[in-house]
């Protein structure tokens, strides 16, 4: 932080904490118009749709082409790799 | 170069504001006031023209004194501050905003110095790169993908994640011939639209985009 | 630093007292000059943070306030205003911060908290009932005696007797009570895992700033806090929420479950939390409950979670990962020290066994008491961000197994591996478990405070 706003006009330094953030509230402009194609979804949720999009391709491809047995291991790879990729999305809390 | 990140644009348009102390309300107003009551879900022009990321208009009064020790400046003029991070090529995109949205673009920008209207496409990508700033330092933390392909990876996870649940158990030649028909009928799903907010929740947000 | 002086403390903050009975009254003052009487005539009773040289005393008494309380106790506005934003506005005006909606919120709650009556809370805690009855009756009769307040309501609480001994066990079978944070200059018994983590992976106190007002926090700056400074010092504030228990959908929806995991009812519900349900924690033992790490001080609370990044022992929402993620975001834990809250409570209402038929309708529960310095950093965030929202778990808008508002949706998921009793498995239509009847956050003063507050001495000058 103190290497990016060092050259900013009475910076407090990041630490302490407090009289950081009050600098950054007191400098920042307010948006008039914020718009996102997202907004149910978070910088961690879209890295993780596309690891879970990524990985059903792959499997998409060994699909129709093995037994069942084989489908069904492939199956648990896959699960394996997204399973912690499967946060629901949605609004998020209020900032209060 | 910095202006990029993968195939992700990070785009700065810092436009001045027109100064005419005889309009009422003040041109930088006006543009608040429209940016107040436009949509910022799928119907938000951003939404309606291609690749569009993220978006952030700001109308720029001036800067802020922070107090002694600090020196006193100030802007010679208000600046109405467009950022977009956008897919891929400059040129392109800007062509697309012209194209899907001139009506909202004039709406806005005729209240900037100099501003030719959207009419003429020429005329209007000059203008923007004219008020381009260079970004210094750009992340994106996804890079290398398109507004449609984020979209639709949003709408596999949530398929995906409904699946998996609800084939807990299956045994393998069901699951097999499910699964077939899953990524079919996933593929024939319309395109989810960007900016809007499904899958709806009970928590209220506070603000227009909170 | 030097010692704190524990004679200053209310003993309810520096330790749980261990004593398995507890009764908490809710008071409203009526008239300042008769209310601070009372205040005076309760001093004499109030807990300290004295150590006790041998036996424990049959009950202890401690005393909190809301805001409006102070304010009916004719503080001075200077002091009233200084209070934290979020106190001043009490719990229930936080409902939408919080995610107290849908059946957690406020039109729902019991009456005491629906209205904004409550002044005061008096908790009492003994070894026994009858030694909550005496004191309780103590405490009535200066109630009485001084005409300082009405009484709203009260509220019993109380460990699980199992052959004649308490336990630290809840409604839905769990052994509660571990992780509370160790800070400098609390003496307590002190276990590795409940202080921060330092690099070397040794655990050392927080900063006292954390629990109690007039202390550096873990930033190095002292917390938002009234004035004047003495009011503050020594005091913190309190977190009370009233959480109904729905024994019976609990226990039918772990059995459904259960049912279709290959691992069985016993791990299933282990990975809801993170710990057996003796409190064995499963990063340290992932397969069946250890008493010998359960039972053990050294080793009970003693594990971090670099080594299951993907979630296979413990699940990325899990409980205690969720409320102490240790050293999960990186960083060597340093995102986490402000994040961490002191619990005290009891459970109420009547333990069923296993088997036997229960009913959600019944009242049981935890009355869940966390203490803080401050509401917002530490209660508030930990609430919003790591129970009903999962990002920085990277768990998208799932919450907390447990205690998160489901309303019928959302799931859990159980990452696994290979092997086949720790499968992959996820728990889909959670409904509500834990639904909130209500709560406030109160300021517990210290005994210099509660002094000044009764002899009408609070003067920010």
């Amino acid at each position: 932080m103190n290497l990016v706003w060092r050259w900013s006009e009475k910076f407090p330094g990041s630490a302490p904490v407090t009289t950081f953030k009050e600098y950054i509230a007191r400098v920042q402009f307010d948006t008039d118009y914020y718009y996102t194609a997202y907004p149910h979804a978070t910088a961690n949720d879209v890295k993780s749709a596309h690891t879970v999009q990524s990985s059903l391709n792959q499997l998409e491809l060994l699909a129709e082409q093995c037994n069942p047995q084989q489908f069904a291991d492939a199956y648990l790879r896959f699960v394996l790799q997204v399973q912690s990729h499967l946060g629901e999305t949605g609004e998020a809390p209020t900032a209060g | 170069m910095p202006n990029r990140s993968g195939s992700v644009y990070g785009l700065t348009i810092l436009s001045p504001i027109i100064d005419d102390e005889r309009a009422t309300p003040s041109h930088d107003l006006q543009i608040r006031n429209y940016l107040a009551k436009l949509s910022t879900r799928e119907d938000s022009p951003f939404a309606l023209a291609p690749g569009t990321h993220l978006a952030r208009l700001v109308v720029m009064d001036d800067v802020i004194y922070v107090g002694m020790p600090a020196c006193e400046e100030h802007l010679r003029s208000k600046y109405l501050v467009f950022e977009s991070n956008c897919d891929g090529d400059l040129d392109g995109y800007l062509r697309g905003l012209a194209d899907s949205i001139p009506e909202h673009l004039d709406a806005i920008w005729k209240h900037c110095v100099g501003y030719p209207g959207a009419a003429n496409r020429q005329a209007f990508i000059a203008y923007m790169k004219a008020c381009q700033l260079d970004t210094t330092f750009y992340f994106a933390a996804v890079n290398d993908k398109s507004v449609s392909e984020t979209l639709r990876a949003l709408q596999t996870q949530t398929a995906v994640a409904d699946f998996i649940a609800t084939h807990q158990g299956a045994d393998a030649a069901a699951l097999q011939q499910e699964f077939i028909q899953f990524v079919a009928r996933l593929k024939s799903l319309p395109l989810p639209r960007p900016g809007s907010m499904d899958p709806h929740r009970d928590i209220k947000t506070g603000g227009r985009n909170e | 630093m030097s010692k704190l002086n524990e004679t200053d403390i209310q003993g309810f903050v520096l330790r749980g007292y261990n004593l398995p009975v507890a009764r908490y009254f809710f008071l409203h003052f009526e008239g300042a000059a008769r209310a601070r009487t009372l205040i005076g005539r309760l001093l004499s009773h109030v807990t300290t943070g004295q150590r006790w040289d041998g036996a424990k005393p049959q009950s202890t008494v401690n005393i909190a306030f809301t805001h409006r309380g102070l304010g009916r106790l004719e503080l001075p506005d200077a002091t009233l205003l200084t209070f934290p934003v979020e106190f001043q506005q009490g719990m229930k005006h936080r409902a939408e911060i919080l995610g107290d909606c849908g059946v957690n919120s406020p039109e729902h709650w019991d009456k005491v908290w629906r209205e904004d009556r409550v002044h005061a809370w008096v908790g009492i805690n003994g070894l026994t009932p009858e030694a909550v009855d005496a004191r309780s009756s103590a405490v009535l009769s200066a109630i009485e005696a001084t005409g300082g307040a009405i009484v709203l309501d009260s509220q019993d609480a109380a460990a699980e007797v199992v052959q004649g001994r308490p336990t630290t066990r809840e409604h839905f079978g769990y052994t509660d009570g571990f992780g509370n944070p160790d800070y400098l200059g609390v003496e307590r018994s002190s276990q590795p895992g409940q202080g921060k983590l330092q690099p070397d992976g040794t655990w050392v106190p927080l900063a006292t700033g954390e629990l109690l007002l007039g202390y550096a926090d873990e930033a190095g700056e002292l917390p938002i806090a009234p004035v004047p400074h003495l009011l503050a010092s020594n005091g913190t504030f309190m977190v009370y929420r009233k959480l109904h228990q729905n024994l019976a959908t609990f226990r039918d929806y772990l059995e459904k479950q259960a049912a279709a995991y290959a691992g069985g009812k016993e791990k299933l519900a282990a990975k809801f939390i993170g710990r057996w349900r003796d409190g064995t924690p499963i990063e340290l033992s992932s397969d069946k409950p250890d008493p010998s790490i359960a039972q053990d001080l050294n080793r009970n609370t003693n594990f971090t979670f670099g080594a299951d990044e993907e979630g296979t022992r413990c699940p990325l929402g899990a409980h205690v990962r969720r409320v102490h993620p240790r050293d999960a975001f990186g960083f060597n834990g340093r995102l986490i020290n402000r994040r961490r809250i002191t619990r005290r409570g009891l459970p109420y209402g009547r333990f069923v066994p296993e088997g036997e038929s229960v009913s959600d309708t019944e009242e049981r529960g935890v009355i869940f008491m966390a203490l803080n310095a401050s509401l917002s950093r530490q209660f508030e965030f930990v609430q919003q961000q790591w129970i009903q929202y999962g990002n920085d778990a990277r768990l998208g808008n799932d919450k907390d197994m447990l205690i998160g508002n489901h309303g019928g949706r959302g799931r859990f998921v159980v990452q696994g591996d290979e092997s086949r009793t720790n499968p992959p498995f996820i728990c889909s239509n959670l409904p509500d478990f834990v639904e909130l009847r209500g709560g406030e956050y109160f300021f517990l003063p210290s005994i210099t405070a509660l002094g000044m507050i009764a002899m009408g001495l609070v003067d920010p000058r």
